[in-house]
């Protein structure tokens, strides 16, 4: 189903290249197969000085979503190197998998949730995590409501109901 | 007039005759506040205890130095580099420096209103570095050359055509003014930019000291971009915005969005703590914290401007103030715009820079707003008093000031008084020497007082409970009538009514920052009531005015527990007379058919939101609707009686929207409470504006 799906969603963007980043490693083969038509790269696997300008030139990025936000409709994005973040704002559409299981109520409860986790994991080894709840947006011009202003324009969350995640 | 008010007139004038200057302003103040209502209400938010929350959180972050050193300390273990910047230029030098060690010619920068409090970007110019905005309406101001309008919106005074036009120019390509054009155009020209950035400069909503993070809330996802792609990510945060841990940060982010936009959170809300690795390469990767003073540290030993420091810059309280919203963040500030903009200009820019706070006409409504329950227009009577200690008072002001003893002497000569206020030279005169606006139509004046007629009358002695009402001057000097009609209702329920030798409450002295006079009123008053509270009186009054100074301003002037009992023991006259008025048969006595609209006066905004005078009116078989426009009608007390841009011309432009509202609520009478709201209600629509203790009879009485 999951393949299926995303073949889809790109299909529906007319997509050529996607850039993958930050998946846990038994889900590359998953995507790698329902992308095979496309140019498709995994960020973290390519030199460090190449991350940057496939990211920029891909018009999709699919990334991982460690957990959500139900009751604002957010995600909780954990990024222990940085092609997850560029993966996720360059391109224009972002597809995020996340797996359904891992729900957490509020602000306050996901605040607590990351609280954890930055200080379980000490000085200098700590993720930069991100909540995000839609696509990049702007209201600065007449107050209309506009998207994709610097990030992406469309945001895809495809929930993994049978995967627990890492 | 002083020369600051001068130069503040002329640019009211013009706000006011090109409406266009100001753009959408009004509407997205209008959308922000009805967004985050909805917001609130949808989230099921405890808002007075949220508000204690943030207060207590907020309060703590900038009162104990100890917590950004622990941010500091953190920080460096995560492998950043920190510097305590007492000046802004400490802070610009040190970024200068980053840019060269990089061979940067040009940084990108994500919003950040502490940047622009240090005019970063021209001090970085200065030296030939350029720094790009990113946010979008930094950035079109930034094009402009000119300054942010809104906290939120800045760019909001812009139209879409001018915006197109501006690009056209700058860009060297046509772009049509379609929003969206605009928008494909700006992310174009800005991408190549974000890819060869070698420095990032962002704000900090807040620092979390136990991990030496900071958090960054974005809308646009600029803020990812500036904090991911360059090689050196340089942060810069004012020292009051680091809290201990990780739970206070929680409410604030709500705090953040719910205020600001009545977003639930702000589309990205970013937790960094360092950098990370880019494909496993963690080379060159640096990050940098600017820990700013700039005066802050001045503030926290300052007993009233201290409360500034809580601000989490939400803009919640632009978008009620009600001369804001007509002059503008250009008027209406100098960096930081709008309410707070005034006690942190003063403090961090200078007194000279803060003549705006000329412009708030003390309506308390900021406060009111506030997620943090910061008391914003205290902090503007203090720089208002600092102000006309350097630049003087106009005679307007002064004239105001000794209403009472004005009131007083008017009364003794209330026909010959009220024949010259009318219209004519009289009021050409007092225009010329008083600064009274002619155009503005006066009380009259009773020709006795409440006092004498009551003493005539006689009090009955009640068994409920005891009252001391407090006239203040409207019903003791204009309207005696309306106090007498208010004690007999009070007897009627059964209590003994006095009216103590209090003065009047004396709101002008805190317009127009005369701090130590309203202290020493404060304290005769206090004085008197102080005393009769403990003989089991409560203080009564049919003016929200008074009701709102005893409660909310007399702590604050005379802080301790005299105040405080006093405050506690004082209400409104319908939020008092609420319970007993099951026992009173009310009738109307004017036309029920039709809705009455009614005004809420702001000083009852912060008291009871009109709701029991307006329960009283139903009670007498009336339909009532509050029609508002969520802000001020503009009088302010006595602000709207002064003559010109500063007075009158400014309160009338801030009623037209309101004027409007009741134009087209077809309502066929319309009340309100407040003495001055009447004046401008009926000046603004022509129309006989009532008080809720004229639309009634009770049985057995007139
Ligand atoms: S008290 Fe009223 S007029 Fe003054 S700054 Fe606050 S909202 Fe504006
Ligand atoms: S003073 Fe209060 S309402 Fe105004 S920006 Fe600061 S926190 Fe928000």
């Amino acid at each position: 189903m999951t393949p299926v799906l995303l073949e889809s969603i790109l299909k529906g963007h007319g997509a050529n290249r996607v850039v993958v980043a930050n998946l846990p490693r038994e889900l590359r083969d998953l995507v790698a197969v329902a992308l095979k038509d496309l140019s498709i790269a995994f960020v973290e696997d390519l030199p460090s000085e190449d991350a940057l300008a496939a990211c920029a030139a891909a018009d999709v990025g699919i990334t991982w979503a460690d957990f959500a936000i139900a009751e604002d409709g957010a995600l909780g994005e954990v990024a222990r190197d940085d092609t997850a973040r560029l993966a996720a704002s360059l391109p224009i559409v972002h597809v995020v998998l996340l797996p359904a299981g891992r729900l957490v109520r509020d602000v306050a409860e996901a605040m607590a949730f990351a609280g954890g986790l930055l200080r379980s994991s000490g000085p200098g080894q700590r993720p930069t995590i991100t909540f995000i709840s839609g696509p990049s947006r702007t209201g600065d011009i007449e107050l209309r409501l506009l998207y994709g202003v610097h990030g992406p324009h469309s945001l895809h969350v495809v929930l993994l109901d049978w995967y627990e995640g890492r | 007039m002083p020369k600051g008010r001068q130069r503040l007139a002329a640019d009211v004038r013009r706000s006011i005759e090109e409406p266009e200057r100001i753009g959408k302003l009004w509407e997205a103040m209008e959308r922000g506040r009805a967004n985050r209502a909805a917001t609130i209400e949808q989230a099921g938010l405890d808002l007075p205890a949220f508000r204690d929350r943030v207060r207590s959180i907020k309060e703590t972050a900038a009162q104990d130095p100890s917590i950004a050193e622990a941010f500091a300390d953190a920080v460096r273990a995560n492998g950043g580099r920190v510097l305590f910047a007492a000046t802004g230029q400490e802070a610009v030098r040190y970024l200068l420096d980053v840019c060269r060690a990089q061979g940067a010619e040009f940084l990108v920068k994500s919003k950040s209103l502490t940047s622009e409090e240090i005019e970063m970007n021209q001090g970085l110019a200065a030296e030939g570095i350029r720094a790009i905005e990113t946010d979008l309406g930094e950035l079109l101001c930034q094009v402009a050359g000119e300054k942010p309008s809104h906290l939120v919106f800045p760019a909001i005074h812009m139209t879409s055509d001018r915006i197109a036009k501006m690009l056209t120019e700058e860009y060297g390509e046509p772009i049509a003014s379609e929003p969206s054009s605009i928008l494909s155009a700006v992310r174009a020209k800005l991408r190549p930019l974000f890819l060869a950035a070698k420095v990032g400069v962002t704000g900090a909503n807040i620092g979390v000291a136990e991990t030496g993070s900071i958090v960054v809330e974005t809308n646009e996802g600029n803020g990812r971009l500036v904090t991911s792609v360059p090689r050196v990510h340089v942060a810069l945060i004012g020292l009051e915005k680091i809290v201990r841990h990780w739970e206070d940060a929680a409410d604030l982010v709500r705090g953040h969005a719910i205020s600001a936009t009545g977003q639930r959170m702000t589309v990205y809300v970013s937790l960094i703590s360092h950098r990370q690795p880019v494909a496993g390469d963690p080379a060159g990767r640096e990050f940098h914290v600017i820990i700013l003073d700039n005066g802050r540290t001045r503030m926290r030993a300052d007993p009233i401007f201290r409360d500034a420091l809580n601000c989490i810059r939400c803009g919640a309280c632009m978008n009620v103030c009600p001369t804001y919203g007509v002059t503008g963040g250009h008027v209406f500030g100098h960096i930081y715009p709008g309410p707070i903009g005034i006690p942190w200009t003063a403090n961090v820019h200078g007194l000279e820079e803060a003549s705006f706070a000329h412009l708030c006409v003390s309506c308390g409504l900021c406060h009111e707003i506030c997620p943090v329950d910061i008391d914003i227009p205290f902090m503007i009577a203090k720089v208002k008093e600092q102000d006309v200690e350097a630049h003087g008072q106009p005679t307007a002001e002064r004239f105001f000031m000794a209403s009472e003893a004005f009131a007083k002497v008017a009364c003794l000569m209330a026909p010959l008084a009220n024949g010259l206020f009318r219209r004519g030279p009289a009021r050409i005169l007092m225009e010329w020497t008083l600064g009274v606006d002619r155009r503005r139509t006066l009380p009259p004046f009773a020709r006795r007082t409440l006092r004498s007629r009551v003493r005539a009358r006689g009090t009955k002695v009640g068994r409920v409970g005891k009252v001391a009402f407090f006239p203040d001057l409207y019903a003791e000097y204009n309207n005696p009538d309306l106090g007498l009609k208010a004690i007999e209702i009070l007897e009627r329920l059964g209590y003994s009514v006095l009216i103590p030798d209090v003065r009047w409450s004396g709101m002008p002295y805190v317009s127009y920052g005369r701090l130590g006079k309203a202290s020493a009123l404060a304290e005769f008053n206090l004085r008197i009531l102080g005393p009769l509270v403990d003989q089991g009186y409560d203080i009564v009054s049919t003016e929200p005015t008074a009701v709102y100074m005893l409660r909310k301003v007399y702590p604050k002037l005379r802080e301790g527990e005299l105040a405080t009992k006093v405050g506690t023991h004082a209400f409104g006259f319908f939020e008092f007379i609420e319970r007993g008025l099951a026992g009173l048969p009310l009738r109307p006595s004017r036309d029920v058919a039709g809705v009455v609209g009614f005004h809420i006066p702001c000083h009852d905004r912060a008291l009871t939101s009109g709701a029991p005078a307006m329960r009283f009116l139903e009670r007498a078989s009336y339909r009532v609707r509050a029609v508002e426009t969520g802000t001020c009608c503009g009088i302010a007390g006595t602000f709207g009686m002064k003559s010109g841009w500063l007075g009158y011309d400014l309160s009338m432009a801030v009623g037209e929207k309101l004027f409007e509202q009741f134009r087209q609520s077809e309502c066929n009478l319309i009340a309100t409470e407040s003495s001055v709201c009447t004046l401008q209600l009926r000046d603004g629509l022509g129309r006989a504006i009532l008080h809720p203790l004229d639309m009634v009879r009770f049985e057995g009485a007139g």
